[in-house]
């Protein structure tokens, strides 16, 4: 006699038990969503990289500021966080010198305030739906586990019906139990690693506005003195 | 209130495809990469014999051959019947001295006489012909019942030798089958370590004829080495369904089976 034991993936999915399946569909959904997420940030993160990069090569290659803020104004679909920080920045003072009130800490103090609120508010996008990837990292694991322990569960209570418990009848149940943590594990593992390094990336985006910031902030105000002093 | 970038729009539908590309292609590796098949074959079993017993022996007792039909009494051979005395009458003695005519009537009477004591010996002879004859056909059959008797004689024999032949076969059988129990379970059982050499458990099972082992398992001669009992004990439910013989007259005998597990390294 041949034991013939067709441990199909398929045939596990399709056996488990309701609330195993519930929990298998929710952490397929979930691991699509993180996945989808991965690949949204990993592009716009490049993309963030890149115009940054631009900018900073334009803005320090010695081109003229005024040309410069013409050129991210009239094409603002196409512009970088970097070039908004800047854009708002020369903005508030630009207000400030056709109002004529040109007084040397109160320019210098709104524009930082402005940047700093554009700065807050582009961080803030790029940050958007990374918490999503940190919590699928840490809480799809037990997810999995639940549904696990669920599928245990029914197969130890199935086997207390069965006279002569051997390994047969409940390794079935386990298998098929033990895929919702698999999946669990294949959801969380690509989010924390994709949330770490985007978290770190997003970090050194962040260290290269602020110090823009700074930069762009003396150059502004070194623009006033001369102005005031005329 | 999360505010997207409008770059992130633009990659969005670009995401969620590569996304599902990736479980699919997740999946597909699952699925037809890993196929998790575990195909248990049924251990095979081999017995190796230096000599096979003649089946037909075996597994067809001879029945018991019919006593032979009395041998028929054997028929008296019919006395012969007396001999009938021959009277041979005195011959007349006809005086010396008689005239011819006497003389030709004691010629006559001699003549006669003659005649008459040849036809008595003629009928004694053929008396004595009949009763030699009559004496031979007794005799041939007397012989011919004889050696019939010797035949079934023989017969008889012959079938309580064959009888005796596979009666021993089937005992040499079943002591091999019993050995191949033995060894299947000795093959099963996990001596745990320090039972010393020598040990002996003798049991007695109770086996169905599809080779289950009818619980309990009786322990007629424990070994001493209550481990050991245990360990055996283990491996002779492990070595379910025993080997057993396919003739079903043989498993019959082994519904009962005493077993000697002697345990050496």
């Amino acid at each position: 006699m041949n034991v013939t034991t067709d441990v199909s993936l398929v045939s596990l999915v399709t056996n488990a038990s309701v609330l195993v399946q519930i929990v298998m569909g929710l952490l397929l959904v979930v691991s699509l969503m993180s996945w989808s997420y991965i690949f949204m940030k990993m592009l716009t993160l490049r993309r963030a990289r890149s115009q940054t990069t631009l900018f900073e090569e334009s803005f320090w290659g010695g081109s003229d500021l005024n040309t410069l803020y013409q050129r991210t104004a009239s094409n603002s679909a196409d512009t970088g966080s970097l070039e908004r920080i800047f854009e708002a920045g020369f903005r508030e003072f630009q207000r400030h010198r056709t109002g004529g009130m040109m007084d040397a800490t109160a320019t210098t103090s709104g524009v930082q305030r402005a940047m700093k609120a554009t700065y807050q508010r582009e961080m803030d996008a790029l940050e958007s739906h990374l918490s999503f990837l940190a919590t699928v990292g840490s809480v799809s694991p037990y997810v999995g586990l639940f549904g696990t322990v669920w599928g245990i569960m029914n197969a130890f209570r199935g086997l207390a019906n069965v006279g002569q418990a051997t390994l047969a009848h409940v390794a079935p149940g386990i298998a098929e139990a033990l895929v919702a943590t698999a999946m669990g594990l294949f959801a969380a593992i690509p989010a924390v690693v994709a949330y770490n390094r985007y978290a770190h990336e997003i970090d050194r985006l962040a260290i290269r506005f602020e110090s823009f910031m700074e930069e762009f902030s003396n150059i502004l105000q070194r623009q006033i003195k001369p102005h005031n002093g005329r | 209130m999360i505010r997207e970038l409008s770059a992130e729009r633009g990659v969005r539908p670009w995401a969620w495809l590569l996304a599902i590309v990736v479980h699919l292609a997740f999946v597909a590796v699952l699925v037809f990469g890993v196929a998790w098949r575990h195909k248990v074959t049924a251990p095979m079993q081999a017995e190796l014999w230096d000599n096979l017993p003649a089946p037909a022996t075996v597994t067809r007792p001879v029945p018991p051959t019919p006593a032979p039909p009395p041998p028929p009494a054997p028929v008296k051979a019919p006395e012969p019947p007396p001999v009938p005395k021959a009277q041979v009458p005195e011959p007349v003695k006809t005086p010396p001295a008689a005239d011819i005519g006497l003389k030709k009537k004691a010629l006559e009477r001699e003549k006669e006489a003659q005649a008459r004591q040849q036809a008595l010996k003629k009928h004694e002879r053929e008396l004595a012909e009949e009763i030699r004859q009559q004496r031979a056909a007794a005799l041939k059959e007397e012989e011919q019942d004889e050696a019939r008797r010797e035949a079934t004689e023989e017969r008889r024999r012959e079938a309580a030798e064959v009888a005796k032949k596979a009666q021993k076969a089937k005992a040499a059988l079943i002591d091999r089958y019993k050995l191949a129990i033995i060894n299947k379970i000795k093959l099963n059982t996990d001596v745990p370590l320090g039972v010393p050499d020598g040990l002996t458990l003798e049991v007695d099972l109770t086996v169905l004829p599809t080779g289950e082992i009818l619980m309990p398992v009786k322990i007629v001669k424990p070994s001493g080495n209550a481990a050991y009992d245990q360990a055996v004990l283990r491996g002779i439910m492990r070595s379910q369904p025993l080997p057993l013989p396919p003739e079903p007259e043989l498993r019959r005998d082994f519904r009962t089976t005493h077993l000697q597990l002697k345990h050496e390294k």
